[in-house]
């Protein structure tokens, strides 16, 4: 993404008719259509040639017929969603799965960036590496060891607990996990800690591409080190920044159960059960594959809506966008 | 370049406590792995609070249990192969698939684009996925765990971007000088964006590293299986009581909790080296230094 | 590596959720299901253990199969090649790429002439694909009830299983059929409503097979303060209360949430209140649910007074299981819960060197000498069924081969091996060797069973009650199993119904808003953040989620099971 010109004026001064200019277009370019070749045959082989599968969604599916072969659902086939939307729990899943994912991006979007920042800051090259790679340690540890640890220090006698006590927030003897209250911090602050210094590989990268002219010159110009960081830093990564908050508009629906499983309990479901657990517990109950695949259509309905808007929106007021 | 202001010089000492206060927190969890994965396992299970020191004697047997497995080293092996053939077909596909996309005179950019785009938001699910490798002839071969996964269009994204921010002035005198794409891309664009390519180098040698799923439906022969689905095997089936049949697990508890840690030592410690070998792409000003000098 | 491990948790925590299920889809069957069964059971009843029971010769042989003229000679004249599908497990793989290079396949390959190819899937999810993938082995061995949603008559249905006609079973599997016919009700349990067999089952052999789950106390500190191990809701108060009192025990009571709703589902302290289990039971012919009755209430009642006095861990929906496991094992708690075999054993395991004992303790009642309604049970029937699929070229020569586990030789083969190498006959009870009890490479029990029988995993064959004997090590284990069978589960226990297919959908939609709901009120009950004066309330809205509507259509499962 980034500064994609417009190209519509150009089109519009030369008419002549589409297929023409499309054979002149691909003539010209053919070395990079060429180039596109192998990326083309691999989506289309492997994203939309399975893609069909979609309307498991919208049917009664049964392993042993098939796709094609198992029955439509009910409803003109939307049965699967109809009763997802009809759930006594539909709007709490709804709000809870929002608010987790907008808590997250809100929390852990920013402070990757300002962690990048801080670190293109520092100097010396060992402490430089040596912190980066600290920093993304807790990518590599398993999510269960990660909320276990949660687990031990919101406990009942976990050291996080014993300071919120001691500051009259949290329950002696009890397990924060206990107060639905709790739950989204410790969600969210837990994912911040596992994903900080991962998230910012990519915005450290970006500021490794930062023309160094520019801040000479704004040296020039008596800019001191906020300053330069305002008015060269970070608009240089402002691209990045904003194609990566488009990828994660795209993705608010996509809450997954597994985190989530290991750190509820049925008393906390008011703030904690979300989309994908619900979805989750049904299946135990009867393996259906079309009820879950409905779900996803529904959570990629919404992430495609969003990340169109969020699109929009970004190329009008900053002329930047995915497409 | 440096600035001498006396708020720069506390701002600085403030960054070097603050960033050293994060680097502890996050080193903290991978130091809990370690300390546990040698401590006496009845101790650590009657531990609570943070783990400091490797608690009673120091014991090896968590990683020997791992080590001894007749699976883990062929383990290493697969997740090898898989990884470096994966990294290859990643980032060439990659690479072409952002670089016409980014190319702006071209009239099928957009169609192009939403194409790809797409895939990201939907896609027909494991089954179709499942036959789809199956009509492919590609069931039990580590190919099923390279191809399908050759491009994630997020990194495409990400590699397209980079892209952009090259001037395009440097691509037309290419272009004047009688270039074509190809001959763009690999002398001019390429160079330029190092860093990016460091990123998704790291985003997909890790992805390849944590896989798993893909190998334990796609593979038959545990021969063929990659280093993660080993382990997690070890770790699973040395967990779960199948309460229905109360079948036996093949562990006692104590010798699974060492497991469980030695475990995450073994998977990670070899892809935690890739970055420091990857950090020099990183450096700040190599690029432009690169192609102007 | 997030989306690695956590798929993986998803795995752990489906396994213990499968507790819940288990009562939920209610895979069990009523009856009681063999004569032979019902006696070797009682000379269990009346016996202490293995040890006394080796001194019955005939012990043995009851849980047999029965002996029939064979129209079937093994090894098979001319027999071919099948192949086999099933999960690898922990047990041998570590040892083995194919299980069809253990000693026990090999000797089953030479005693029934078959050659045997293994198609290994890694998990259930590999299964479910290859079902899905219209590509079968011969042979599949797997629980289609448990993973198949229309369970095993809509396996058949959809062609993916070979449904067998009786007449099919009686010419090409005369040993099983002949045990079908002499236990009816396993072979009810297996019949679609069509009248087809639908699998070689996996079948426990005695009652002492069908209970596994318990819940233990340090029987220790019971003598020390001179108490009975607890039979009554109230003696079992009493004794919690003494723990806490007179030996300080901090938390007298240690459970998960899971663990306590397994208590619960099996019915294990919901006697005393008249109600037979939380989850799906039979009484009087009609199905009921437990957690719907006006009779829960004093359940919840008195869990809360557990809670309040802080018998119960203050902390159990929050607490990890290898906590509770820890808190058993170094006094701070006196009760907990587990698997006989993989807790209770594991733990005595752990603290034998010390001053550590542990004791079932039986399903609660309201009065001392009252039987209690409920506990763990499955009908005999684990699911881990072998089925011929469709794809079988040679279907009758599959049940040739499937039917050597049900004859007399195949029997001891099946559940321990080889005799003079894995297990030899001492006193007419097969006893298993050092190879497979202490072995000598180093191998636990499990893994060395592994090598040479199947009698601790499932297959085509009939489990014989010698094989838990040997298998529970201790003696606290035993008669562990001697105290959780004395109960009428038998007799409340849902059979293996199944939910008509147009059901199917709403029945999962109504019972998983239903879960949901009365899981967290359940808890916010106990705990006492919801007062229990809100129970009618509670009812009400269980009445507007249509639990009326839940319980008809499972009534018609069961009316449909019942008529067959």
């Amino acid at each position: 993404m980034s500064l994609i010109p417009d190209n519509k004026k150009r089109e519009k001064v030369s008419r002549p008719p589409l297929m023409r200019r499309l054979a002149k277009d691909i003539r010209k370019n053919w070395v990079a259509y060429t180039m596109f070749l192998p990326v083309l045959l691999f989506y289309l082989i492997f994203c939309y040639k399975p893609m069909y599968g979609i309307i498991i969604a919208f049917k009664n599916y049964s392993p042993g017929k098939g796709i094609w072969g198992s029955a439509w659902a009910t409803n003109c086939g939307f049965q699967h969603f109809i009763s997802f939307f009809k759930s006594v729990y539909f709007g709490r899943l709804l709000r809870n799965t929002l608010t987790i994912s907008i808590t997250s991006l809100l929390v852990t979007f920013p402070l990757p960036i300002v962690l990048a920042l801080l670190i293109n800051e520092v100097r010396g090259k060992v402490f430089k590496g040596v912190f980066q790679t600290l920093s993304y340690l807790p990518h590599f540890i398993s999510l269960v060891v990660i909320c276990s640890m949660v687990k031990l220090f919101v406990g009942s006698n976990g050291f996080i607990t014993d300071i919120l006590v001691s500051m009259g927030i949290a329950e002696e003897g009890l397990s924060m996990l206990t107060n639905k209250n709790f739950f989204v911090p410790i969600y969210v602050i837990s994912g911040l800690w596992q994903t900080l210094g991962w998230s910012a590989i990519i915005y450290t990268s970006a500021l490794a591409g930062v023309d160094q002219e520019l801040y000479e010159a704004a040296r020039i110009d008596g800019a001191n080190r906020w300053k330069q960081t305002i008015h060269v830093t970070l608009p240089s990564i402002m691209m990045t920044v904003l194609m990566m908050f488009i990828l994660r508009i795209g993705s608010i629906m996509s809450v997954g159960y597994e985190k989530i499983i290991l750190l509820y309990n049925q008393e906390i479901y008011e703030t904690a059960d979300v989309i994908s657990t619900f979805v989750y517990r049904r299946g135990l109950v009867n393996a259906n594959w079309s009820y879950s695949a409905a779900v996803g259509v529904f959570n990629s309905v919404i992430n495609l809506t969003l990340v169109v808007t969020a699109n929009k929106v970004s190329r009008k007021l900053s002329g930047m966008g995915l497409w | 370049m440096r600035d001498k202001s006396k708020g720069y010089r506390i701002f600085t000492v403030l960054n070097y406590i603050l960033l050293t206060l994060i680097a502890v927190v996050c080193l903290y969890p991978f130091y809990y792995v370690v300390v546990a994965s040698i401590s006496d396992p009845e101790s650590l299970l009657r531990h609570s609070g943070l783990l400091t020191h490797p608690l009673k004697e120091i014991t090896l047997d968590g990683y020997r249990m791992v080590l001894s497995n007749r699976r883990v080293f062929s383990g290493y092996r697969n997740t090898l192969i898989v990884l470096a053939v994966g990294l290859v077909f990643n980032m060439v596909l990659t690479v072409l698939g952002a670089y016409v996309l980014s190319l702006k005179q071209l009239m099928l950019r957009k169609p192009l684009t939403i194409i790809v785009i797409f895939t990201m938001y939907f896609s027909g699910g494991l089954i179709p996925a499942y036959l789809n490798i199956q009509s492919l002839g590609m069931m039990d071969s580590l190919w099923a765990l390279i191809l399908p996964g050759a491009i994630s269009t997020s990194n495409l994204i990400i590699m397209r971007s980079a892209f952009y921010t090259v001037p395009d002035s440097l691509s037309e005198a290419a272009e004047m000088d009688g270039a074509n794409h190809l001959q763009i891309l690999v002398k001019v664009m390429l160079p330029l964006v190092r860093a990016t390519l460091a990123v998704l180098v790291l985003y997909y040698g890790v992805s390849h590293w944590n896989a798993w799923f893909g190998a334990s439906i796609y593979l038959r022969s545990d021969s063929k299986y990659p280093l993660q689905l080993v382990l997690r095997n070890i770790l699973i089936n040395s967990d779960s009581q199948d309460m229905m049949a109360d079948i036996p697990a093949a562990y006692s508890p104590q010798v699974m909790l060492l497991i469980k840690y030695a475990l995450i030592v073994v998977s990670s410690v070899p892809i935690l080296c890739i970055y420091p070998f990857l950090q020099r792409f990183f450096q700040k000003g190599v690029m432009i230094g690169a192609v102007k000098g | 590596m997030k989306r690695q491990t956590t798929k993986w948790i998803a795995l752990l925590t489906v396994c213990t959720m499968l507790t819940g299920l288990l009562t939920g889809c209610g895979t069990v069957e009523p009856d009681k299901t063999d004569t032979n069964a019902e006696q070797s059971s009682e000379q269990n009843t009346a016996s202490e253990g293995a040890k006394s029971n080796a001194e019955e010769p005939n012990a043995e042989a009851e849980s047999q199969t029965p002996e029939e003229t064979t129209g079937i000679v093994y090894p098979l004249e001319g027999a071919g090649t099948l192949t086999w599908g099933m999960q690898r497990n922990a047990n041998w793989s570590e040892r083995h790429d194919s299980w069809a290079d253990t000693h026990f396949v090999q000797e089953l390959q030479k005693n029934t002439g078959i050659t045997i190819t293994m198609e290994h899937v890694d998990n259930a999810d590999g299964m479910k694909l290859l079902l899905a993938g219209g590509k079968y082995p011969d042979l599949i061995t797997f629980n289609l009830n448990v993973y198949y949603s229309g369970k095993e008559p809509k396996a058949i249905a959809d062609n993916i299983v070979y449904g067998m006609e009786p007449e099919f079973l009686q010419e090409n599997a005369p040993d099983y059929w002949a045990y079908l016919e002499e236990n009816p009700s396993i072979k009810k349990a297996i019949t679609t409503p069509e009248g087809l067999i639908t699998c070689f089952a996996m079948v426990r052999g005695d009652e002492i097979l069908k209970s596994s789950y318990t819940m233990f106390i340090r029987d220790d500190w019971c003598e020390q303060l001179e108490l009975p191990i607890p039979e009554t809701a109230d003696e079992y108060y009493e004794t919690l209360k003494a723990f806490k009192e007179e030996l300080n025990v901090e938390i007298p009571l240690c459970v998960t949430a899971n663990a306590l709703i397994n208590l619960l589902d099996y019915g294990i302290l919901t006697s005393p209140f008249g109600i037979a289990s939380r989850g799906a039971y039979v009484e009087d012919g009609k199905v009921k649910l437990g957690y719907a009755q006006e009779g829960y209430k004093d359940v919840l009642a008195w869990l809360n007074k557990l809670y309040e006095e802080k018998l119960l861990d203050p902390n159990f929906t929050t607490i990890e299981q290898n906590i509770v496991d820890s808190n058993i094992l170094t006094g701070v708690s006196g009760v907990s819960s587990g698997s006989i075999g993989s807790k209770m054993g594991v733990l005595l395991k752990t603290n034998a060197e010390q001053d550590f004992s542990l004791a079932a303790v039986p399903s609660l009642v309201a009065n001392k000498g009252d039987t209690a309604m409920f506990a763990h049970y499955d009908n005999g029937l684990p699911g881990t069924n072998t089925y011929i699929t469709t794809d079988c070229k040679d279907p009758a020569a599959a049940a040739h081969f499937l039917n050597y586990g049900y004859t007399q030789e195949g029997h001891m083969l099946y559940n321990f091996g080889t005799e003079g190498l894995s297990y030899e006959m001492v006193d007419g009870i097969p006893t298993y060797t050092d190879l497979i009890m202490k072995n000598e490479e180093g191998l636990s029990v499990s893994q060395a069973m592994s090598e040479y029988e199947l009698a601790w995993w499932g297959g085509p064959f009939v489990q014989d009650r010698n094989y838990i004997l040997q298998y529970y090590e201790w003696e606290a284990q035993r008669e562990a199993l001697d105290t959780i069978t004395k109960t009428d589960v038998a007799k409340y226990k849902l059979p293996n119904t199944l939910i008509s297919e147009e059901n199917q959908d709403e029945y999962a939609n109504i019972s998983s808003e239903i879960n949901t709901y009365r899981a967290e009120m359940e808890l916010k009950f106990i705990r006492g953040e919801e007062s229990l004066d809100n129970f009618d309330q509670y009812l009400e809205n269980l009445k507007n989620m249509n639990i009326d509507r839940l319980i008809e259509i499972e009534q018609e499962a069961l009316d449909e099971f019942n008529s067959r």
